[in-house]
């Protein structure tokens, strides 16, 4: 993908936008609230809509492919669909922007162009004011946060980034005595609440995730069937639907190609030990932010745990966590009943709250 | 629908599977008709067949019916409160006793995709966020400053290396 397909769309919606507010000044407000996952990336805006795409961005092969589609850049699902005729981008790891050693960077512009497609699905005004609230994760460095920042400038009129897990305490309005902990796809992110802005001790970001689950599993069954077919993405979508830490009896079979024949693949024991993968780094983070946590209110964080994300819904998870915290002296979890779009969700309702005031101040 | 149905609907599916029950069996059941009879329903309702045909062992009908309405969502993109999908589980499950008890024929009951539809009232989510933004604790305004400082500092170190 080249940076000059970007760097033109950019310079249209920054002409775009120059227009837009300065031909109306007190035009009305879209607030967005979004989660930048590495795997999927979800919106919810205050106009009413909330949706999720997958963080992928296409580019035509050639110009027969452009031919094809009808336009420069595929999004989402659409890209991952077409692979094939695409140059195909996955912008995000560990859930940050993926850097390279050039000063241009595909990846920020991938971003900046999947950003604005995802705003433009919520469906604004040609007059509104965009402002955003966008989820990071827990412990992104400064540098992580100023390039997204520096990124997606020209998407909105302001934009603001918080930590994920943040948002989704916000969200839920667990602002007290809480430990949240939001299971993506490039991180697990853990944020200890306690009534006051949560600082960067109260955090925690640990870089296995669904992506390390997916690539355990996939070198797990290669090893073990070294003559199946199977792609990344194929796994990923076992894990999404099988995905357990449980200790189930069921086997799980799964149809992959050998040679282009059709045969079925017992998988129980690769799967479970692939989600159990992430476990240990889990069970860590939570004893360092229980365990360094005030001694008189660590039984009040412990009952507490709420977990989110996609990983989230691997069976058997609640229950591993609490038999996690059976060493702490017990404690409870839950996990939230949207944990796809928690972290907009949590995003829209800080925009949201986010007096007009304090939002001047970042407008350009 | 008499009492040792009302019970099944509420047994987790682990206690099922503990009996080496087949969901749908368990269903038809329950139910009390065939499985042919029993699927077309479950397909009716629209829950994926997959979902159902390996469901987690601890999840209960309102588990089932949670991811199905979830995955609709998710697909769809229509917003659904928790009470809203809480709600929404409610009228399946009366939609599934009144099939059950033959009140009803299957070709009466809505699709989840209909059901999320109808029951989508995404203002209902915003509605009570915009009513607390007008009464905002000091906790959380002080916290909203924090996170607007944050950005300032970004937003300055961004300028200035543009700038440079």
């Amino acid at each position: 993908m080249t940076n000059s397909e970007f760097s033109a769309s950019k310079k249209r919606q920054k002409t775009s936008k120059r227009t837009k507010t300065a031909s109306a000044p007190k035009a009305p407000t879209l607030l967005v609230g979004i989660d930048l996952g590495t795997s999927r990336t979800a919106i919810a805006s205050s106009n009413g809509h909330r949706l999720g795409v997958s963080t992928y961005v296409g580019k035509p092969k050639d110009e027969v492919s452009e031919k094809l589609f009808g336009k420069r850049l595929l999004f989402g699902d659409e890209a991952l669909y077409n692979r094939m005729s695409l140059d195909l981008l996955r912008p995000l790891k560990d859930g940050v922007i993926q850097t390279a050693s050039g000063t241009a960077n595909e990846h920020v512009d991938a971003v900046q162009a999947l950003l604005a497609h995802v705003v433009s699905l919520v469906s604004p005004l040609d007059n509104d004011v965009v402002y955003g609230v966008i989820g990071m994760p827990a412990r992104a460095s400064i540098s992580n946060k100023k390039l997204l920042i520096d990124a997606v400038r020209d998407v909105f009129d302001a934009v603001m980034v918080v930590s994920e897990p943040f948002a989704v305490a916000y969200g839920l309005d667990i602002l007290t005595d809480a430990l949240i902990i939001d299971i993506g796809a490039g991180t697990m992110d853990l944020c200890r609440m306690h009534g006051s802005f949560p600082t960067e001790d109260d955090q925690a970001t640990v870089s296995k995730a669904g992506d390390f689950i997916d690539q355990t599993l996939s070198d797990l069954i290669r090893q073990r069937y070294p003559r199946a077919q199977f792609t990344l993405n194929m796994i990923k979508a076992i894990k999404e639907l099988h995905g357990y830490v449980s200790d189930k009896e069921e086997r799980i079979e799964v149809e992959f190609t050998v040679e282009g024949r059709p045969r079925m693949f017992d998988i129980t024991a690769e799967l479970k030990r692939a989600c159990l993968g992430i476990v240990s780094d889990l069970t860590k983070a939570i004893y360092r932010l229980v365990g360094s946590f005030d001694p008189e209110f660590q039984k009040r964080l412990r009952d507490n745990v709420v977990v989110c994300g996609g990983g989230s819904q691997m069976t058997g998870l609640r229950m591993l966590i609490e038999k996690a915290l059976d060493e702490l002296g017990g404690g409870r979890a839950r996990i939230v009943d949207e944990p796809v779009y928690a972290g907009a969700n949590g995003a829209l309702k800080i925009a949201n709250d986010m007096p007009d005031s304090f939002w001047e101040h970042l407008r350009d | 629908m008499n009492a040792r149905q009302e019970a099944a609907i509420q047994t987790p599916l682990r206690d099922v599977a503990t009996k080496n029950m087949d969901p749908i069996c368990w269903t038809a059941e329950l139910i009390g008709r065939g499985t042919g009879h029993t699927v077309r329903c479950l397909k009716r309702i629209g829950l994926p067949r997959i979902v159902w045909r390996r469901p987690r062992r601890a999840d209960s009908l309102e588990d089932v019916l949670r991811r199905a309405i979830l995955a609709e969502t998710a697909r769809t993109g229509i917003a659904l409160s928790g009470e809203e999908i809480r709600e929404l589980i409610g009228k399946i499950v009366e939609l599934l006793r009144n099939v059950f008890s033959g009140e009803i024929g299957v070709g009466a009951i809505p699709s989840v995709a209909e059901l999320v539809r109808s029951g989508s009232v995404f203002s209902d989510f915003l509605v009570p966020m915009i009513r607390e933004s007008g009464g905002l604790s000091e906790s959380k305004r002080e916290m909203l400053r924090r996170i607007l400082e944050d950005n300032l500092q970004l937003r300055q170190a961004s300028l200035e290396a543009e700038r440079q």
